[in-house]
């Protein structure tokens, strides 16, 4: 692996063909890297939106 | 840590259709972590189960990780920048320590990806998770480079602050770009050692020369 950290300059199709080349490897990328299944994670915590209302939260503040 | 000069952010350019356009890779902050919990699944996908399956687990990565970061802002351990992750190494040289990255573009109106990465206790760095916007992984947007750009990206991030190694786990969807990228048998870890590290790191500054 070369050290060396020039950069010639390039005409456009030049830049384009050298990056096409360069991210060769993103055609075989999905969008994610990463496990979904790692041991300390659990699913994303959604919750529950009634349109117009207020959240359990939000009813328990005001509640009592 | 051995040097004081901050390379992040960094611009460098990636191909938006068969143009060269410029992004800037930087730390992420709060705000910019809870962006992307916004995100959407382009409804166009509806009828495209594979990039569907692509657009949602992009977004499904990137719940997570802001999970992950509210775990880890709420200990106080979490850095909005290389000279506050560089002070807490300093403060604690074997803590564990995390920090998110987005990828920003004029162009772009949310950020185009994030990775969340953490320090480890040894000075290594760990990739949990590396994602891109559904709409660019869905590919409504032609966008190329976005996720080799952010692990250059770590890559130089860790040269910066000399670690050793660059791991993580691959799976069964990203063991192939993995073995493309550094060209050998890849199983369900992947580890760049220094060498590596420096070329990626090189390779994203001699490309920030040309943004």
């Amino acid at each position: 692996m070369s050290k060396n950290t020039s950069a010639p300059k390039m005409t456009k199709a030049e830049l384009v063909a050298h990056l096409n080349k360069l991210f060769a490897a993103e055609e075989y990328f999905t969008g994610v890297l990463g496990n979904r299944h790692h041991f300390t994670l659990a699913k994303p915590s959604r919750r529950k939106r009634v349109p117009g209302g207020r959240t359990a939260r939000q009813r328990a503040k005001t509640s009592g | 840590m051995p040097r004081t000069h901050s390379p992040i952010p960094i611009r460098f350019p990636v191909l938006r259709g068969n143009e060269p356009a410029v992004v800037t890779l930087d730390f992420a902050g709060h705000e910019d972590v809870i962006a992307t919990t916004h995100w959407q699944v382009p409804r166009s996908l509806k009828r495209d189960a594979a990039t569907r399956t692509r657009a949602a687990d992009a977004r499904e990565f990137a719940l997570f990780a802001a999970k992950r970061w509210r775990h880890y802002r709420d200990s106080g351990i979490a850095a909005r920048s290389l000279p506050e992750l560089r002070r807490m190494i300093s403060s604690d040289p074997q803590g564990e320590y995390c920090f998110h990255l987005k990828l920003t573009a004029p162009w772009f109106p949310h950020s185009l990806g994030g990775a969340m990465v953490r320090r480890t206790w040894c000075h290594h760095l760990i990739v949990d998770f590396l994602f891109v916007h559904p709409r660019i992984c869905g590919k409504i947007e032609p966008v190329k480079g976005t996720g080799v750009g952010i692990l250059h990206g770590i890559c130089l991030i860790a040269r910066t602050l000399r670690c050793k190694r660059v791991w993580g786990e691959a799976t069964r969807d990203s063991a192939s770009f993995y073995e493309r990228q550094l060209g050998r048998a890849i199983e369900d870890s992947f580890t760049l050692d220094v060498s590596e590290i420096a070329f990626f790191a090189d390779q994203i500054e001699k490309e920030s020369r040309r943004a």
